[in-house]
């Protein structure tokens, strides 16, 4: 009998292990919901080799992920790095676009508003195109694209909506130069806004900040530190009542026979990007007429 | 001794498959890397002992795939005797010839899956997705048979043996 099972050892066992997984299908299609012994143990095998797999290959993706595979990131990164400079650009754009609209448009208020309220001066609007920076002071000067075409003339008043930059003092060809108020040449009558009173407003060259001294001849208690300073109109050159500056402070010192003060001028001469040239309406009208004539 | 630890190193793989897939996200185009397993001990172990090791394949696949109670134990066996008796009649020798044969034995267990489950699995539903899948899952795991051997014949020098090899040599 022995003999018998070893001769056929190999159909035995064969038939063993292919009929043995059947009955186990069967038993366990009978008994869906049920686990037998086997099963349980099985899983008891398994399942604690499976979460520690499951550990081990988690982790080496992570590594993976964040320390290995970083080339996408790297582009990514660089991509985005590009669009931030962009959007950077853009927005800056936005934002001096936005600048440029909100003082353009008080400009042209400011024009239709001095139109209206004088009569022998009307304001063209010029762009500011170059300074002149001196090695020891600041600019004093600056060069705007209007010329005598625009029937601009030496000593028109220049100013903007903040108030006077100072007067045109040298025109040629399509472009003149400008001397702010606060060149040592510079000199404009002025009167202290509401009871103060008048003088003549002197540009002082300072290496720090643009600066300007009021001078008139009685001493005064009538002038506060932040009044107004304002065109008197009295030089026949600027137009009364255009802002000039504000006082700095209270004190007034005494220089010779005169008295002064030193006034900060209400126009940021740093800023300035666009101005307001006021020239004599007489001329404007008067030299088309002699073209005509020609 | 060798076979129980081919057994074990195909056991290792079945640990490894399941969460590497899952993480890579390739559920369907995952290779049947015991597939592999079974047609290496089929063409290196004589048939009892290698029979013996498909069958212990088996258990644990059923164990770590969920599947009923001796799904795995029935295909991988299967799968192997099947394979042993085309080793015994046809020569492999190169990469291509071993992929081959690694394409059928996963063609065939995937059909041993469908007629299983269609006998003993009363809600099986998926016979279309069996049928489906067969080639582009018997496509997927041929590559691997190469890989697969290859590891194991070097798992299969550590002890000093004097049998001759079939591949590789």
């Amino acid at each position: 009998m022995l003999d018998l099972f070893n001769r056929y050892r190999h159909i035995w066992v064969s038939v063993i292990l292919l009929t043995m997984p059947l009955m186990f299908l069967y038993v366990s299609g009978r008994r869906a919901h049920q686990n037998s012994l086997l099963e349980r143990s099985l899983l008891r095998i398994t399942s604690p080799v499976q979460n520690v797999s499951n550990a081990i290959v988690g982790r080496i993706r992570g590594l993976w992920n964040d320390y290995i595979d970083l080339v996408g990131v790297r582009r990514e990164n660089k991509r985005l790095k590009e669009q931030i400079d962009i959007l950077r650009y853009q927005r800056n754009r936005m934002i001096e676009v936005e600048s440029d609209n909100r003082r353009l448009l008080r400009m042209l208020k400011y024009t239709k508003r001095f139109d209206k309220e004088h009569e022998r001066r009307r304001a063209i609007f010029a762009r500011v195109i170059g300074w002149d920076l001196t090695p020891y002071y600041r600019a004093l000067k600056v060069r705007i694209d209007r010329g005598k075409e625009d029937r601009i003339d030496a000593g028109d008043p220049v100013v903007t909506y903040e108030g006077v930059v100072g007067r045109i003092l040298k025109v040629s060809g399509d472009y003149a130069e400008v001397m702010l108020l606060a060149d040592s040449r510079s000199r404009v009558a002025v009167k202290v806004h509401p009871n103060g009173p008048s003088g003549t407003l002197q540009g002082r060259t300072d290496k720090q900040r643009y600066t300007t001294l009021f001078r008139f001849l009685h001493p005064t208690d009538k002038v506060h530190k932040d009044d107004r300073v304002l065109t008197s109109g009295l030089d026949r050159k600027f137009p009364a009542g255009l802002i000039v500056g504000y006082i700095a402070d209270d004190r007034q010192t005494q220089l010779g026979n005169h008295y002064e003060f030193q006034v900060i001028p209400a126009v940021n001469f740093s800023n300035l990007r666009e101005v307001l040239v006021l020239v004599r309406r007489d001329d404007v009208e008067k030299k088309p007429v002699e073209k005509k004539r020609r | 001794m060798r076979t129980v630890l081919v057994v074990f190193l195909g056991f290792v793989m079945l640990a490894l498959e399941s969460p590497l897939l899952y993480q890579l996200r390739l559920n369907f185009y995952a290779p049947d890397l015991a597939l592999c397993v079974i047609v290496y001990l089929a063409m290196t172990r004589p048939l009892l002992y290698g029979a013996l090791g498909a069958f212990l394949l088996g258990f644990f696949k059923d164990g770590f795939a969920g599947s009923p109670m001796g799904m795995y134990m029935q295909i991988l066996t299967t799968a192997y005797y099947l394979t042993h008796y085309a080793v015994e009649r046809v020569t492999i020798r190169t990469w291509l010839q071993l992929m081959l044969l690694t394409f059928c034995a996963s063609a065939v267990s995937s059909t041993l899956f469908f007629l299983l489950s269609v006998v003993f699995d009363r809600n099986f539903a998926h016979s279309q997705l069996v049928f489906k899948m067969l080639i582009p899952h018997a496509l997927v795991t041929a590559p691997f048979a190469p890989i697969v051997f290859y590891l194991l014949q070097r798992f299969d020098k550590l002890p000093a043996t004097n049998e001759t090899r079939v591949f590789f040599e």
